[in-house]
């Protein structure tokens, strides 16, 4: 840098003035371990598994030795715990953090987007059984949602950190003097209920694990998921998954049957580009 | 979306020799500031865990073509946060209407008053960040956020140096006479830079 950089602003603000707090809190701002392995989750499902990312599980092993082998286990009790209560302060006094709710101070932000995903059906799927694809499925649904499946994984309250997963996924900016923050992502679930939801992330986990060896049991596994949750939380992940194991077992005209049902449904899904990819791989290969 | 590389970014292979990053290895080093970056660029909460999701999205498929190189990832990275930020505030745009509803009342604590100070200045320094033009939004957040340098922001903006300079000068005008609080001598970027 032969050039002189202007002084950052946070390096001019008084202390203690909104612009010097405001910057402070921006520069601070970062997902918990739970979001980041929600997003671990979901990639791991866009991108075809653990071939790639690892599954949340194997990640946290990698990462964190033999004491987070269970991490999704314990990701899933604990999201299923904070669904029915709705939590503002989880580990406060453990972690020392203070939370904060950016709901309350951010109004543009603290959209109730999140909160309006679709609860987990309650009611019967309209067809029960055999895992054909010629159900017209999409039609039993409400609406898409715009959004695509991530957003509807659940938002957790910030909890102290795990030492090993956090310190090896530290942000190079983070200012390890500053503050520790705040930043309790007020619990923006869809209602549910606790053993619903574990039960629905362990079926998803099952299927995306057998789809490599095992598609007959994924797509079993997916069928199982869709007779028990119809319109759920994960259902474009298990759908993704049904495409894939139908395409890997060569039921093609399923598979992209399937595929174009779920584009129609799911157009801006960021799990849209893997199943494109998908239908034209079983279209080359007929 | 996983069709556009980032004008930003030169879509150029790895240089020899320079072992090209699993993506592993990049989410573990890029998830939390691509996280962050998407808030500050105006990505809503509700929509960054599809936001973040989809930038990995496209990271994984520049990386599998081998159109990233290994010294400027992190460019790449917040290249392709720009890019999905605009797409997310365009589409938050439209379905402006199923928003409105307002947060439940939140619960403090007294030991949370800094927390909560925090909180406030930071939602009004987003709600003049709002207000900027994307581009100058842009390079405020990567200079004063995330702290990159300027050439950095330069690459990623995909401009001139010099343009960048401006865009940030014109968001920090903008900032300082909506916030104030800037005490010292705030010599304007744009003049400093003419000390190279």
């Amino acid at each position: 840098m032969s050039a002189t950089p202007p002084r950052r602003l946070a390096g001019l603000a008084a202390p203690g003035s909104v612009l010097a707090e405001g910057l402070t809190a921006a520069r601070l701002r970062e997902p918990s371990e739970d979001e980041l392995r929600a997003l671990e989750s979901a990639l791991a499902v866009a991108l075809g598994g653990a071939a790639v990312l690892g599954t949340a599980a194997s990640a946290a092993t990698t990462k964190g030795g033999g004491v987070v082998a269970g991490a999704t286990h314990a990701w899933v009790t604990m999201a299923a715990v904070k669904v029915t209560t709705v939590v503002v302060l989880v580990g406060l006094a453990t972690s020392g953090a203070v939370a904060w709710r950016q709901h309350a101070t951010a109004p543009d932000r603290s959209t109730i987007a999140a909160r309006s995903a679709p609860p987990p059906a309650r009611t019967p799927p309209a067809l029960t059984t055999a895992p054909t694809v010629t159900a017209p499925e999409a039609e039993a649904f409400p609406p898409p949602s715009p959004l695509p499946p991530a957003s509807t994984l659940l938002r957790f309250a910030e909890t102290s950190p795990s030492p090993g997963r956090s310190g090896a996924l530290r942000s190079r900016h983070r200012d390890p003097g500053a503050v520790t923050v705040p930043r309790t992502l007020a619990m923006d679930v869809a209602p549910g209920n606790a053993s619903d939801l574990s039960g629905e992330l362990d079926l998803i986990e099952r299927a995306q694990q057998a789809l490599s060896d095992d598609p007959s049991s994924a797509l079993a596994l997916a069928e199982e998921h869709r007779r028990r949750y119809d319109s759920s939380l994960l259902v474009q992940e298990r759908e993704v998954i049904a495409v894939a194991a139908l395409a890997t077992l060569g039921r093609r005209i399923e598979a992209r049957a399937r595929a174009e049902r779920f584009i129609r449904r799911f157009p801006e899904s960021a799990h849209a580009a893997r199943v494109r990819r998908l239908a034209a791989a079983v279209t080359e290969t007929r | 979306m996983l069709g556009k590389v980032p004008a930003c970014v030169p879509a150029a292979p790895a240089a020899p020799g320079q072992r090209r990053p699993t993506f592993r290895e990049v989410f573990e080093a890029h998830a939390r500031y691509a996280w962050r970056s998407l808030l500050g660029l105006g990505v809503r909460e509700a929509d960054l865990p599809d936001a973040s999701q989809q930038v990995f999205l496209v990271v994984h498929a520049r990386l599998e073509a081998d159109q990233i190189p290994a010294e400027a990832v992190r460019t790449f990275v917040y290249g392709v946060c720009l890019r999905v930020a605009s797409d997310s505030r365009r589409r938050a745009h439209r379905r402006h209407e199923e928003l409105c509803a307002a947060p439940p009342e939140p619960s403090y604590a007294a030991t949370q008053e800094r927390s909560v100070a925090l909180g406030e200045a930071l939602a009004q320094l987003e709600a003049v960040l709002d207000r900027l033009p994307p581009a100058q939004r842009a390079a405020f957040v990567l200079y004063e956020i995330e702290e990159l340098d300027m050439t950095e922001v330069a690459a990623t903006l995909g401009c001139p140096l010099q343009t960048a300079y401006s865009r940030l000068h014109a968001a920090r005008k903008i900032v300082v006479a909506a916030l104030g609080g800037v005490i010292g001598d705030e010599s304007p970027p744009h003049e400093e830079r003419r000390t190279k």
